[in-house]
Parts: structure tokens; C-alpha cells; sequence
């Protein structure tokens, strides 16, 4: 990742040219927007019915009929599915809010306020690309997917209606000078990249993947396996475990490369803007006010390459199917930048995860670190030992030494605008959270716990939730009733230069008097 | 803070009583047959019949202690609610970032006269604090007081 600040609106390949936007009309989808979008639902449509497609393939007789009349009918309806989109979408900005209505026999009418917009996605896959269309997803704080999805408009189009929301919420006079063009902060180049996907890569997936697959075909051909094991030279056998090994870690590679090539994160004044992928380009942009969590993970292999990558998560929940994903990654970002990228992200942060002191987790959690991990490295070693032999028996020693180091790197602190933490060994998370995004705090604790005098504190902001290391169970109460408090949830001003780290607050003394219910 | 309405401890007595006839009953009425057919009944019927009491004095008894470990209270700036016996679960809710509260009642709370509320933030799809076992009236301006607070809501 490397750090540049230079004007780059025209480099952007997602924010050049916006036409202004005709406000109050009713618009449709580009024309070509049937073959954009037909095409990705064909493909989905054969890939759910391949069953079919099999059986017609190598069927025969009145069977065949049946499947021909099926997959006309699962065919024909994508095909009506998209023609009836094209047809019957629109969409304005109207009195500042967008609208889209949608539906033939069943009519839906969609009003977005700008306001609630937690962030913009522009996405081009190749078909855009060759039609020189791009979708339009807008992401609000409700259910699941993109809850203003335009499948099919024009660059230009697209980022008039993405400078129309924004113009809508925040009004600037005629004569107020124009917005100074989008920064590139960021960029990853591809051998950061190539970094990525191999520290990303799933050894234990790929040996466990080798290890059922040789169960089943033992299974399945005994004397074959056992002909092929004794036939196979211990070279062979290692070349063929190293194949699997880099196959797993090309396969990783290669995903990372489609996913994020050429990643570069803008700032423009309607926020920051990440932009990444290979066939299919995205271009998320989202407010800082927006700003959920910040979360940097570290891979041991990643980390002992000097890099991390920073999550940053809004209230969106993402479009159908990548739910799971985050708004916004920065998939490698230097050790040393990661404080920096942090402020960016949140300019009022007041707190330096990496430089603060942390308070640590509480010393009687250690025993249950070190007993956790033994027992699920001990329930590894029943699976891996099925076919590795009684070296498996290291395996919940290695768990038990894990969980421990895990546990001394275990840390929090809480400043007054924000609370971290960080934990793990082996993949080290460090986690950002705004206290004036908190939606709610939950005390956790269960026998075991409180055996040992422990609690777990979980912190919810929208979409998502973080929780700090087992507490002293004293500590965990004066934390959550620190965290509870009102007073801190004033919304905090999410711009300006962020100052220097602040030291962690002190949280109040315990005999603080709790507030009185009032009801 | 403020405890549940006593009637709840009835009701969930026989809702557990239910949920003990309608699935864990025939589960070991099945379960003693299966295993009466390989090691007799006399010694399956004993079995069953002691878990079936065991379950039954759990599914009497329970409900008072979790009754006693249940409380909430609404505070100046949140809604606080201490639920839980052996898996004890502690939850502030800050009263600006309360999206949505619904009250519900199902035909055995309808008899009882009770309502549960529902506390919905924009933490996530499901309900971030539940309060069964109150009075109607008491459910209903409860939640009348806690969707008229207004403020930021932080997202």
C-alpha cells in the first residue's frame, strides 16, 4: 500500500463525468440494460437448473419433454423477468429523496432520504463495461441487500444521481466555490496483492480437504489407496502434498487478484471512496459520519510481511449474498500507515490502539485461555490424528500454548470518544469503536465464569458487534456502567485533524452511584 | 428496578408444561420403547418415568427462580434489563437508539393478561431487548414512553 495525496478525479474510473441530474422526471434504465442484465440471469437460471440441463443432455423419451418443458418455462420466465424490469423501473429525485417504483401486477414504490444513506456503491462488471453502463446500489441501515438497486445506467447518469443525493443533504449557496476533486490516499500494488492472497490461504483447509479425500477413497476403492500408498515414493508423496498446498494457495491468489486489482481509496468531499476488482469493478463510497467500526486484522503471515488489512464497517449490510462482507477493506496497509489510515477514517479519533497503553485482559482468564484452546486444538487432534497417527498428541499442547499467548496479548482501553481493543496470536485484531455509534452494551457471563470471577462485555453499534477480553467481574461492571452512560454518547464532531493520543480514560470509581430507574 | 408481573411465573409453568407434553414426552415415550425392545421394558419405563418426573419438577420449579433473577428499569438516558439464572445476561439499551418497540401477545399471555416487549435498535435484525411478562397497561405505556424519546440514532 502506498500513501499518496494528489488530486486524481479524472483517474478515478467511477467518478469522471456526471451529467446533471433532470430532477423530478421519471427516468428508465439504459436500453441496453436488457442484455446487461439477461445475460448474469441466464447464467444463474442454468446454473440452478443444471440438473435438468444434465438430464436433457443424456436423457431420452417422454422424460425429456418434461425437462425441455421445465427448463422453456425457468428460461422464459428470466427472460420475462428482465424485459418486465426494464419496462416497468423508474426512478426520480424528487422534493430531495429518491424514488424508485417497480412491479406490474405486484407495484412497489421505494422512497430513499438521503439522509439515511449509509453508502454508494457504483459496480461494473464486464457486461456494463462493454454496454459503458454501471449499477447503481444504495445501501440504507434496514434489511438485508441494496435497498435502491439501479441495474443499468450510464457513468455519467449514475454519478449525477450519486452528486444529487449528496447536493440534497447537504446544501452548499450558488456562489460557494466548487468542491475540490476526489484525493487518492491509497493504492495496493499487485504484488501487495499476490501478499494478500497468500496469507490469506487456508492451509489447514487445503490438509483437511487431503485428508477426507483420502478417507473417501479409501472408503470407497480400499485396494486401489492402499496399492497407490504403497506404490507411491516418499518424493512423490511430498511433490503431491507441496501441489495441493500451492493450488490451495494459487487458488487464494487468483480470488484476491479478481476481487481487489488495482484497490485505490479516495477522499472526496462527499467522503472516502474504495475502489477495487478486475472483471468486475466496485466503487463503494461512504460518509465518515457513517462509520460504524474500524477493525485491522492480522494474519501471522500477513503481519510478518509488515502488513495488515483495515475493515471498515457502516450500517449497510450489504448487497444479496455478501452479507458477511465489509463495506469497506483495505486489504494491505503497512504496519506503520495503520494508525494514520485509522485517523482518516475516523478524524476524531483520540485514542492510538497501537501506542496507548492497553489494559489487559484479567489474570484468572489466562487458566480458561489455556484451557479452551487445548480442548479445541485436543478435538483437531481427534480428526487429524484419524489419519496422521499419534503425532496428533502434540496438537492440544500446541492449543493450551496458543490460547495462553492469545491471552497475553489481549487488551482494552477506552478514551473518551472511543473504545479498542485487540487480541489474538496467530491473526491479531485490533478493533475501533466510536462511542457515539453504540446502540447497545450487553454483560455476559455464564458458571465458568464467574468460577473464576469473570464477565464478558459485548458492544453492539448498528450491524455489528465487538467484544473486549473477560474482565474481572468488577472491572466488567464499572466498564459497562461507564459505557452505559449517556453523556458520552453526544455526537461527537467526525471531522478535523484528530490530535494527539489521548491516554485511556480512567473508567469511574465502582461506588459511583448508579442512576435511579425511573419506571 | 422493577420485577416481572408475578402471573408470568404461572405462565411459563405451563407453557413449559406444554412444550413437556407436546415434544419431550413423546420423545421419551419413543426413546423408552426403542430401548425397551433391547433391554426390556420394566427397566425403559423406569427410566423414562423418572426423567418425565425430573423434567416436570424443572419445568414447575424454574420459572420462580428465573422470575426472581429478572429485572428492568428505565433509566435517564437507557433502558436496563438483567435477565438470565446460570447464563446471566445484562443489557443498556441508550434511549435515543431505540428504533421500534413492539408489544406482543400470544393466546396464553392473552389469558393471563400480559404482553411482552420488544426493543429494536439498528444493531441488527433481531430484537436487542425482550421484557416478557408485563402488565397490558403497563407494556403499552412502557412502550409509549420509550418510542417518544428523540435524538441521534447513530447511524
Amino acid at each position: 500500500m502506498r500513501f499518496a495525496t494528489r488530486s486524481s478525479a479524472a483517474e478515478g474510473t467511477m467518478a469522471s463525468e456526471a451529467a446533471p441530474a433532470e430532477v423530478g422526471a421519471w427516468r428508465s434504465l439504459e436500453p441496453a440494460s436488457l442484455l446487461v442484465n439477461l445475460l448474469p440471469d441466464l447464467w444463474r437460471t442454468a446454473r440452478a437448473a443444471w440438473p435438468l440441463l444434465l438430464a436433457v443432455f443424456v436423457g431420452g423419451g417422454i422424460a425429456n419433454v418434461v425437462n425441455l418443458g421445465l427448463l422453456t418455462v425457468f428460461f422464459g420466465s428470466a427472460i420475462g423477468r428482465t424485459v418486465l424490469h426494464f419496462l416497468t423501473l423508474r426512478y426520480r429525485l424528487h422534493e430531495g429523496k429518491l424514488e424508485i417504483r417497480t412491479g406490474l401486477i405486484g407495484r412497489r414504490f421505494r422512497v430513499i432520504d438521503p439522509g439515511r444513506i449509509q453508502n454508494v456503491e457504483i459496480v461494473q462488471n464486464v457486461f456494463h463495461k462493454l454496454a459503458g453502463l454501471v449499477e447503481l446500489r444504495i445501501e440504507t441501515a434496514g434489511d438485508a441487500g441494496a435497498e435502491g438497486l439501479l441495474s443499468a445506467l450510464s457513468v455519467a447518469e449514475a454519478n449525477a444521481l450519486r452528486e444529487g443525493l449528496h447536493a440534497t443533504e447537504h446544501p452548499t449557496s450558488p456562489d460557494a466555490p466548487p468542491p475540490p476533486p476526489a484525493e487518492e490516499l491509497l493504492a495496493t500494488t499487485l504484488v501487495e496483492l499476490v501478499g494478500y492472497g497468500v496469507s490469506a490461504g487456508r492451509v489447514g483447509a487445503v490438509v483437511l480437504a487431503a485428508g477426507v479425500a483420502f478417507e473417501v477413497l479409501g472408503q470407497i476403492s480400499p485396494e486401489q489407496v492402499a496399492q497407490g500408498m504403497t506404490s507411491l515414493q516418499p518424493g512423490a508423496a511430498a511433490g503431491l502434498g507441496l501441489l495441493a498446498l500451492a493450488g490451495g494457495y494459487a487458488f487464494s491468489v487468483a480470488g484476491t487478484i479478481i476481487r481487489h486489482y488495482n484497490f485505490r481509496l479516495f477522499r472526496s468531499p462527499r467522503g472516502l471512496r474504495f475502489e477495487a476488482g478486475l472483471f468486475t469493478r466496485r466503487g463503494v463510497e461512504m460518509a465518515l459520519s457513517k462509520v460504524q467500526l474500524v477493525r485491522v486484522d492480522e494474519p501471522w503471515m500477513r503481519r510478518l510481511m509488515g502488513y495488515g488489512t483495515v475493515v471498515v464497517e457502516t450500517a449497510a449490510t450489504g448487497a444479496p449474498g455478501e452479507s458477511a462482507s465489509p463495506e469497506g477493506l483495505l486489504p494491505m496497509v503497512t504496519a506503520e500507515e495503520q494508525a494514520e489510515v485509522s485517523r482518516i477514517i475516523l478524524p476524531s479519533l483520540d485514542i492510538d490502539p497501537w501506542t496507548a497503553p492497553l489494559r489487559p485482559a484479567a489474570k484468572q482468564a489466562a487458566v480458561r485461555a489455556v484451557v479452551g484452546g487445548t480442548i479445541r486444538w485436543g478435538i483437531l487432534a481427534g480428526i487429524v490424528g484419524w489419519f496422521a497417527g499419534p503425532v496428533a498428541i502434540v496438537l492440544p499442547f500446541v492449543g493450551g500454548l496458543l490460547g495462553w499467548l492469545d491471552w497475553q496479548r489481549q487488551g482494552w482501553a477506552m478514551s473518551p470518544g472511543y473504545v479498542v481493543g485487540r487480541g489474538g496470536f496467530l491473526t491479531r485484531r485490533t478493533f475501533i469503536v466510536p462511542r457515539a455509534k453504540i446502540q447497545s452494551v450487553h454483560m455476559l457471563s455464564d458458571p465458568l465464569l464467574r468460577r473464576y470471577d469473570l464477565a464478558r462485555i459485548m458492544i453492539w453499534v448498528a450491524g455489528t458487534s465487538v467484544t473486549l477480553p473477560a474482565l474481572d467481574i468488577k472491572d466488567a461492571r464499572v466498564l459497562f456502567r461507564a459505557l452505559a452512560e449517556g453523556r458520552a454518547r453526544e455526537a461527537r464532531p467526525l471531522h478535523g485533524a484528530g490530535g494527539a493520543a489521548a491516554p485511556p480514560a480512567t473508567p469511574p470509581p465502582e461506588d459511583a452511584a448508579p442512576d435511579e430507574p425511573t419506571a | 428496578m422493577n420485577s416481572l408481573d408475578p402471573r408470568v411465573v404461572n405462565l411459563w409453568r405451563l407453557q413449559g408444561l406444554a412444550r413437556l407434553a407436546t415434544f419431550w414426552l413423546p420423545v421419551l415415550v419413543v426413546s423408552a420403547g426403542w430401548v425397551g425392545f433391547r433391554y426390556g421394558f420394566v427397566p425403559a419405563a423406569a427410566v423414562a418415568g423418572a426423567l418425565a418426573l425430573l423434567l416436570g419438577v424443572w419445568t414447575l420449579a424454574w420459572p420462580s427462580v428465573s422470575w426472581r433473577h429478572f429485572r428492568y428499569g428505565v433509566r435517564d438516558d437507557d433502558l436496563l434489563v438483567e435477565s438470565g439464572v446460570l447464563f446471566r445476561h445484562t443489557v443498556s439499551i441508550p434511549l435515543d437508539r431505540i428504533q421500534h418497540v413492539d408489544t406482543r401477545q400470544g393466546p396464553m399471555e392473552r389469558a393471563f393478561g400480559l404482553s411482552r416487549l420488544v426493543v429494536y435498535t439498528a444493531a441488527g435484525m433481531s430484537a436487542d431487548g425482550s421484557i416478557p411478562g408485563l402488565e397490558e397497561e403497563r407494556a403499552d405505556a412502557l412502550r409509549d414512553a420509550l418510542v417518544r424519546r428523540r435524538g441521534d440514532d447513530g447511524v
